[in-house]
């Protein structure tokens, strides 16, 4: 299987972008899209935030941090909500 | 949960009907060959999403288009084949887009000495943090304390723009909240969370408080996603269903054997009716005359 020169590079522009920024263009929804937020992030010098269109809204308060001192088991269950009753 | 990668039952599977392997496999040969010399348009592209082994039957000379970048971005599991087979470089840079194929190309070079990365390690523990449950993940087995700092950084700083960072944020500090307040903590995210299908069938499972046709909504684009609502809550969301998949014929066929709808034949002549894939409808009218409808 052989990529031809422009997916190649499109696939290593987003890899050498900061994750934040990989965060913001992934996962493909379609690839007109995709082409555009990847060539917007390259404009913006690969910056940490992500491309326009995907900032975030402000947030009135700020939320707390997560001070986990231990690396969590990732098992489903074990970040399961409170439970209803 | 039930997840199908490809469409099964329009190609005779399971179980596989008398010919079917041959068959696929004949057709699966010819459409690579074609693609030599033939323009990779909708129709192409659409036979690739529903039968991915074709891009392992190319040959080397042909040369895949950024076009079929969301087609192989659905197909991870076959860039991985060819991956192993070929140890093309190039298929190491696209498995990095995959958060859960950056974890396999890990545990691969940590567990095959025949397979080389051709990046720093750093890069594809990186590329895990697009979906922070595969870095905890890695976190956790590999007792990767030095990682474990940057993926939480990391979802702290992408929860407000990526889903899945949103959810992974969202379980870690549900614990430490009350039901209520867990549920005001998911309604804040909402808008964000409800953009994709599979932390919605997540949301399903774990809060039942949340209006269900919402959560549905996010699937109605993506055929696999409606055959797992189907087989939950079929009833309920049943003209929906029926209505999207009748512009997905290969799906629809795989509708029709996991419901066994009265009206099947129905519904399989309308979704014949409006395929215009040339290269599709061969199979959408064998599957009816298999099913005795022709």
């Amino acid at each position: 299987m052989t990529l031809d020169s422009v997916f190649i590079a499109a696939v290593r522009a987003v890899n050498a972008m900061e994750p934040e920024a990989r965060s913001a263009v992934l996962p493909i929804r379609d690839v007109e899209t995709f082409r555009e937020s990847v060539a917007r992030a390259l404009q913006e010098g690969q910056s940490r935030s992500p491309p326009k269109g995907h900032q975030p809204p402000k947030e009135k308060r700020k939320e707390p941090e997560i001070p986990e001192p231990e690396i969590p088991d990732v098992d489903a269950h074990a970040f399961a909500p409170p439970s209803i009753s | 949960m039930k997840l199908l990668k490809q469409p099964q039952a329009i190609f005779g599977f399971p179980p596989p009907s008398s010919g079917a392997l041959q068959s696929v496999d004949r057709y699966i040969e010819q459409l690579a060959l074609s693609l030599g010399s033939r323009n990779w348009d909708r129709d192409v592209r659409e036979m690739l999403d529903l039968l991915p082994q074709v891009f392992l039957k190319l040959g080397e000379k042909v040369e895949i288009p950024v076009d079929c970048m969301k087609v192989l971005s659905h197909h991870m599991y076959i860039v991985y084949q060819a991956y192993l087979r070929d140890r093309n470089p190039q298929l190491d840079d696209l498995l990095q887009l995959d958060s859960e194929y950056a974890y396999h190309l890990l545990h691969l070079f940590l567990e095959n000495s025949d397979y080389k990365p051709y990046n720093p390690i750093e890069k594809y523990k990186e590329a895990l943090l697009t979906d922070p449950d595969w870095a905890l993940r890695w976190c956790l087995e590999q007792n990767d304390s030095l990682f474990y700092p940057k993926v939480m950084k990391h979802l702290v700083g992408t929860k407000g723009y990526n889903a899945r960072s949103a959810i992974v944020h969202h379980r870690l500090i549900a614990s430490r909240l009350d039901r209520q307040g867990a549920l005001a903590d998911i309604q804040q995210r909402l808008p964000l969370l409800l953009t994709d299908p599979c932390v919605c069938l997540w949301l399903l499972e774990f809060y039942p408080e949340l209006e269900r046709r919402k959560l549905f909504a996010s699937a109605l684009k993506d055929p696999p996603y409606l055959l797992v609502w189907a087989e939950k809550h079929g009833r309920e969301f049943e003209e929906s269903i029926r209505r999207a998949l009748l512009l997905h014929p290969a799906w629809l066929a795989d509708y029709l054997n996991l419901t066994n709808p009265p009206d099947a034949r129905d519904l399989w002549l309308q979704a014949r009716s409006r395929c215009t894939n040339d290269l599709l409808l061969p199979w959408v009218e064998q599957y009816g005359k298999a099913a005795g409808w022709l």
